[in-house]
């Protein structure tokens, strides 16, 4: 195939194309079986990028960059002291400083990385677009603990993301309205390797440190069934949210 | 300092997923892409009084996350081979974790291109940047970004079809 060709098949993946390519572009498709096979070859690579969830910023991270930008005068001593470090020694200090109260919210990630911050309580996901790949998450911000719990569904089930960086040990609980959750096991996303625990009504976690992992569930008729994730600090509940999975597949905020 | 403030919220409402999430597609590493999407803002805060508002503002702010995770990549010494990222040895059918491992198995990809390969397909694929965005934001002719880009995507390709023929 001529560069030429090749050329034109990655720009018209990228909307780089004016007319006259275009049309130029469609009449070598049509003549020529090894232009096709690389067409479609550039689809998949641009599909399978497109599928790739976007990662939420860490909460805090917005205050954090602030309080070292623009320090407020009250609170000038703390935030000045926490900033000589790297962010990532101070960010659970500055969590708690910000987190008088537990916050706990569930945001939907779309693969629009541009798209305006949404008003969680609004939130109704669906599959949409990102069939298999759209996530719903906790992202918890709660003094020792921060990160996000996110749940995916996809061909075979449902995978339960957990990107949690904990100063101390924390328990996750997975239950499902009522029926017990069949998990298939969990699979280390980045850190070492964690365990889990059957319990009567779903599966229990112990998590220490910065880890990340993913929970998977067995194929399962979740049709209007719900999920129920919760956080405990010891015997305190420190974070939950509740997710229903509609007979149609779609994801809802409980 | 209020209006300082306002404008500089502004800005992070706007940008700070897109460049902490060019961080991660460059790193990989959550702390060191919350370092990168901090060190960015600080530094536009920084120079904003010197910023040429006749350039698009994105450029310059993705100029700098690049830069900045180009920076660590170039520091980093403590990372285990990459093949030990992802893994999925964990317990019962493979196919059952579609979504979490598919993600992981197209970041396995990108993180074997080289900074340079990474950082076309990043700005490409992840903020949607023209050809002449990304040969703005990089310094380099767009003639050597679509040569990058093509080169990147043919990598890709073959260690995506790697990965399934191998079964993962």
């Amino acid at each position: 195939m001529d560069q030429r060709t090749l050329e034109l098949i990655h720009a018209s993946l990228d909307g780089e194309l004016n007319t006259a390519d275009s049309l130029d572009l469609q009449r070598l498709l049509a003549e020529s079986a090894e232009a096709r096979r690389e067409h479609e070859r550039a689809q998949a690579i641009d599909k399978a990028l497109a599928s790739l969830a976007v990662h939420e910023p860490p909460p805090g991270l917005r205050d954090a960059i602030l309080a070292r930008a623009l320090p407020r005068p009250a609170t000038a001593p703390a935030r000045q002291a926490s900033s000589a470090a790297p962010l990532r020694r101070t960010g659970l200090g500055i969590a708690a400083a910000i987190a008088a109260s537990a916050a706990l919210v569930v945001v939907l990630l779309t693969n629009d990385a541009q798209l305006p911050e949404l008003d969680p309580s609004a939130l109704a996901g669906t599959i949409g677009r990102h069939a298999g790949a759209v996530p719903h998450a906790i992202s918890m911000d709660e003094g020792a603990v921060s990160g996000a719990v996110r749940l995916h569904r996809g061909e075979h089930g449902l995978v339960i993301e957990v990107d949690l960086d904990s100063s101390k040990p924390i328990t996750l609980v997975a239950r499902a309205g009522g029926d017990p959750l069949e998990f298939e096991g969990i699979v280390p996303l980045a850190g070492s390797p964690v365990g889990a625990t059957r319990i009567e009504d779903g599966i229990r976690v112990v998590h220490d440190g910065n880890q990340h992992y993913a929970i998977v569930l067995r194929q399962h008729d979740f049709g209007g069934s719900t999920i129920n994730l919760a956080v405990f600090d010891g015997d305190r509940l420190i974070g939950e949210t509740g997710l229903k999975v509609s007979a149609d597949g779609a994801l809802r905020k409980k | 300092m209020t209006g300082d403030r306002v404008a500089f919220e502004t800005l992070l409402t706007r940008y700070q997923r897109t460049i902490f999430n060019i961080a991660m597609r460059m790193l990989r590493h959550r702390d060191d892409a919350r370092d990168v999407t901090q060190t960015t803002f600080l530094r536009v805060f920084e120079k904003l009084d010197q910023f040429d508002f006749n350039y698009k503002f994105y450029s310059w702010i993705y100029r700098i996350a690049i830069n900045e995770s180009i920076n660590t990549l170039n520091g980093r010494q403590r990372f285990a081979p990459l093949d030990d990222e992802g893994v999925d040895e964990g317990p019962g059918p493979r196919e059952a974790c579609d979504v979490a491992q598919r993600d992981a198995r197209i970041q396995d990809a990108i993180m074997r291109l080289s900074p340079d390969h990474r950082a076309v397909i990043t700005l490409r694929h992840f903020t949607e940047c023209s050809y002449q965005d990304i040969a703005a934001i990089l310094g380099i002719p767009e003639k050597t970004v679509k040569s990058r880009l093509f080169t990147a995507r043919q990598a890709l390709g073959e260690r995506l079809a790697a990965d399934r023929e191998g079964g993962v």
